[in-house]
């Protein structure tokens, strides 16, 4: 009698999942066990969790915090960055059964959820250290060979290229820390970090738009910025510079959202490239996590709003994951009042080659992507050495502000451009937003308080507010608009 | 009964392809137009409507193919066209891809545009056989005589199908792709069995127990030849993927809590065609032989990385083997009512699938199965419950164009009440 049903589970098993014993096609074999070869947290720990009264008399605190470690350990959400994998974790569950892999042991989950010990291996040369998380080599870089010497005075007057040749990564240029951040975040297909549509079919929380200095501070920062470090203050200002790319008088937070939305334009066009290479090197689409999830996951409705509407480029094609150009455009902006030359006009050439690329056809032309991606990165480089020239004295952090706030997206407020622009304008000063804009947007500050078993619930709350976001009302409220009211 | 479902659905079914062309062959010959066969004394009387020879006075009373043309000239055809044509002077009623469905005949002679689908749409053009086709000597004519003056034979089922498919799935060169469907035209669902019970019929057909059950049948290859036939097509070019062959609802729906979650390869869009597998509760002579699986189809197209060439050889293949198991499909006496029986309690079983395209190919096979059933086994209520588990939700002043909140369990459960009530029956 189960005849019909059979050929349709015929059917499901061609298409369907595979046996769980079998790593699906595309993942690689799971990993083993941990890997003992770094400090991380372990070591780190032992000097970085507690004031300690000799290394206050000794001026240690005048560089770093006391409490750094315990900082990162109670209230930063990374540390429990592999706890997440756990099958206890309802969401690592879900994922685990629905993929047919144990994602604490996935190299492609690990890559972001623990330390990558080997970031420039191949996927199945990988080896990860798990116990801690996203500890401190993962952004501060493998210490095997700084682990001694960072501890030694000495080590503040080395410079951060010798730091980085010796493995320690040189968190303090905005720059830096922003490709960091990024390649989890958003992506880094070199380094084998990226949440596939597959993934995020699976269960996988929709990734956060970056914003620098938001990121910085809500991580919840470890660290001072360099103009209330007294060991920093107290350089000779062009040590300041070379030593701790600060230079008195500087804003340094202005100077982070600045540099930093550049800096997270030219690594998220970085990531398209180099999805776009291989996909053209493939002849298939970019994986559809490249592409911007409600351009196809919404229901349908008659009469329909998008048809009212009108489409900026072809109808029915899949628009491409949103990059953040909308804040660039505004630091551009900046850069412009500020004495630079106005390089907008550039950034719009670049962006519509980028958008007509993803219209040639369905998923678009991923050879003509990869051009325009690549020049979007190129751009940004050279943009960044521009804008590194400026001070971020009172006046230059007025002109941001200003701009970040005075130019409204040029094709109007989407969801992405909204809330950096929001998380931007409260990075430079908090007092210029007003509560309604907050209301509107993602807050991300005490994700680490929110117990792991709740995430799942803050998570399709963020949903819910990206899709009910609505760009008139934004706009409304928006502080250029709502002042005038 | 299925005509109200068919129509309460309006968008149900299989998807996909392929072979009539306005002018079958690239033919020469010219229309003359609905005004050569409305004469009252031939086409166009008026007396008793079910009678032969008021073909044209139903067609212009009931039959909305008549207002295709006029359709494309309403506000919203003409969005369409300024939409997909990214041009604020198009116009729908001028443009050639429109009017080769929306006036097949108007789209070769613009004297015939207000045609819409008029009668040498489906019947060919009539410049060879108009001044013959009501003599004797026409009755003598085989039916390769007729065809090689343009008279389409539509009493054939899979050739009446394949003329149907035509237009209302699609065929290369008349493609409802999904830019088209982005600017607003519905998208295109076919089933044979539900379409033709709908369909105002100019035409006498003879009551034939286990017609619609075999109509369902032969409208299965045929949507699978249509479709494979578009899917080899469009991975011919350099296009990119087709997402009109795909089921919109496996994009298109909400992700913050969803409600169905994804049956198939997770996270890769679907080509959601279950109705031809399903041929095999009907028995082995009716059932789609090996070789005309959509299977290997199936999972191709459910693979993003699937190379497109791989994708054409197989459609192309599918869709020779699927016309051709057509052709034998409508050459069979339709199937016996203990076939019927058997495969209607077959197919209202529950389905493992939660997509809804899948489980409106299920209710339709079951719905037309059910027609075929003898009068005394029909129960139609139970089978209007399951309809309306799959009805599209009211969303305020708006309407829901896709399945939003569908629950599978409900059709589920609706459908074993189908099989109970049929199983507590006599």
């Amino acid at each position: 009698m189960r005849v019909p049903v059979a050929a349709v589970a015929a059917i499901t098993t061609v298409v369907g999942l595979q046996a769980r014993d079998d790593p699906p096609r595309g993942w690689t074999a799971p990993i083993r066990g941990e890997s003992e070869i770094i400090h991380s947290a372990t070591d780190c720990r032992k000097c970085h969790s507690a004031e300690d009264p000799e290394y206050r008399a000794g001026g240690v605190y005048d560089l770093i915090l006391p409490d750094c470690s315990e900082t990162w350990e109670k209230r930063d959400p990374h540390s429990r960055a592999a706890r997440s994998l756990d099958a206890s974790h309802p969401i690592a569950a879900r994922m685990s059964r629905v993929l047919g892999v144990d994602v604490s042991r996935q190299a492609e989950c690990l890559v972001c959820h623990a330390v990558d010990v080997k970031p420039a291996a191949p996927m199945a040369g990988k080896r990860f250290a798990w116990k801690h998380g996203v500890g401190c080599e993962a952004c501060h870089g493998d210490a095997d060979k700084w682990f001694g010497p960072h501890t030694l005075k000495s080590w503040r007057q080395i410079a951060p290229a010798e730091k980085s040749r010796l493995g320690m990564t040189d968190l303090r240029d905005p720059v830096v820390r922003t490709g960091v951040c990024v390649g989890c975040h958003v992506g880094n297909l070199a380094e084998g970090k990226f949440v596939t549509h597959q993934m995020y079919a699976a269960g996988h929380p929709p990734l956060l738009p970056y914003e620098t200095a938001t990121f910085d501070r809500d991580q919840p920062a470890h660290w001072r910025p360099p103009e209330s470090t007294p060991y920093i203050r107290g350089l000779p200002a062009d040590d300041a510079a070379r030593l701790y790319h600060h230079r008195p008088g500087d804003h340094s937070t202005a100077r982070s959202v600045a540099l930093g939305a550049l800096a997270s334009l030219k690594y998220s066009a970085r990531l398209t490239a180099d999805a776009a290479t291989e996909a053209s090197r493939n002849g298939i689409a970019l994986d559809y996590a490249h592409y911007d999830c409600f351009a196809c996951h919404h229901e349908l409705e008659h009469p329909s709003r998008r048809q009212s509407r009108g489409f900026a480029g072809v109808p029915g094609r899949p628009l491409m994951r949103p990059l953040p150009t909308d804040l660039v455009e505004a630091v551009l902006a900046h850069a412009a009042s500020s004495g630079l030359p106005d390089r907008r006009p550039d950034l719009r050439r670049t962006d519509n080659q980028l958008r007509i690329a993803f219209d040639r056809k369905a998923f678009g032309d991923s050879v003509e992507i990869a051009t325009a991606a690549t020049a979007m990165t190129r751009q940004c480089d050279q943009w960044l050495g521009d804008l590194s020239k400026l001070k971020y004295d009172a006046s230059n952090v007025r002109t941001l502000l200003v701009a970040l706030i005075a130019n409204p997206p040029q094709s109007g407020w989407d969801f992405d451009s909204a809330q950096v622009r929001a998380w931007a304008v409260g990075s430079v000063d908090p007092t210029a937003l007003p509560a309604e804009v907050g209301k509107m947007t993602l807050r991300t500050a005490g994700l680490g308080a929110i117990p792991l078993a709740s995430l799942s619930e803050a998570h399709s709350g963020r949903l819910v507010l990206r899709q009910s976001f609505d760009p008139r009302r934004f706009n409304n409220v928006w502080p250029q608009n709502s002042r005038k009211q | 009964m299925v005509a109200a479902v068919a129509a309460a659905m309006a968008s149900v079914t299989a998807v996909g392809g392929p072979v009539l062309e306005p002018n079958p062959g690239g033919s020469s010959r010219a229309f003359v137009g609905v005004g050569g066969c409305a004469a009252s004394g031939c086409h166009g009387g008026g007396e008793q409507l079910s009678k032969a020879g008021s073909e044209f006075t139903i067609w212009a009373t009931a039959d909305p193919h008549h207002r295709a043309f006029a359709s494309l000239l309403t506000p919203e055809g003409q969005r369409m066209a300024r939409l997909y044509r990214r041009d604020p002077g198009a116009e729908a009623g001028r443009d050639q891809l429109c009017l080769k469905c929306h006036a097949p005949q108007g789209a070769i002679d613009r004297r015939f545009l207000a045609d819409g689908v008029g009668c040498e749409s489906c019947h060919g053009p009539a410049e060879a056989w108009r001044t013959t086709h009501y003599l004797r000597s026409w009755k003598s004519l085989g039916e390769s005589e007729r065809r090689s003056l343009d008279f389409i034979a539509s009493g054939n089922l899979a050739e009446r199908a394949i003329a149907c498919a035509a237009c209302h799935l699609g065929r290369p060169g008349m493609d409802v792709d999904h830019d088209l469907i982005a600017a607003g035209h519905p998208r295109l669902t076919f089933e044979f069995a539900a379409y033709h019970d709908m369909y105002p019929k100019h035409w006498n057909e003879p009551a034939v127990p286990g017609r619609s059950a075999q109509m369902w049948a032969v409208g299965q290859a045929v949507a699978a030849a249509t479709a494979a036939d578009l899917i080899a097509h469009r991975a011919s070019g350099d296009r990119g993927p087709e997402l009109a062959d795909y089921n919109c609802f496996s994009c298109h729906r909400t992700i913050v809590n969803p409600t169905s979650d994804s049956s198939g390869r997770l996270g890769a869009n679907e080509w959601s065609f279950a109705g031809l597998e399903l041929t095999v509760a009907l028995g082995s002579r009716y059932s789609a032989p090996q070789d005309v699986s959509a299977a290997n189809l199936l999972a191709l197209m459910g693979n993003p990385k699937t190379p497109s060439r791989e994708l054409e050889v197989e459609a192309k293949r599918l869709h020779t083997a699927a016309l051709k198991w057509a052709a034998t499909l409508a050459s069979l006496p339709p199937p016996a009512a203990d076939v019927c029986q058997s495969a209607f309690l077959q197919l209202s079983q529950p389905i493992d699938s939660r997509h809804w395209d899948v489980l409106a190919q299920r209710f339709l096979a079951v719905a037309a199965i059910h027609q075929s059933l003898p009068p005394g086994n029909r129960r139609p209520e139970p089978l209007a419950r399951v309809r309306d588990t799959l009805a599209f939700p009211q969303n305020g002043s708006t309407r829901w164009n896709s399945p939003a909140g569908f629950r599978p369990e409900a059709f589920n459960q609706a459908l074993s009440d189908v099989r109970s009530s049929a199983l507590k029956g006599g």
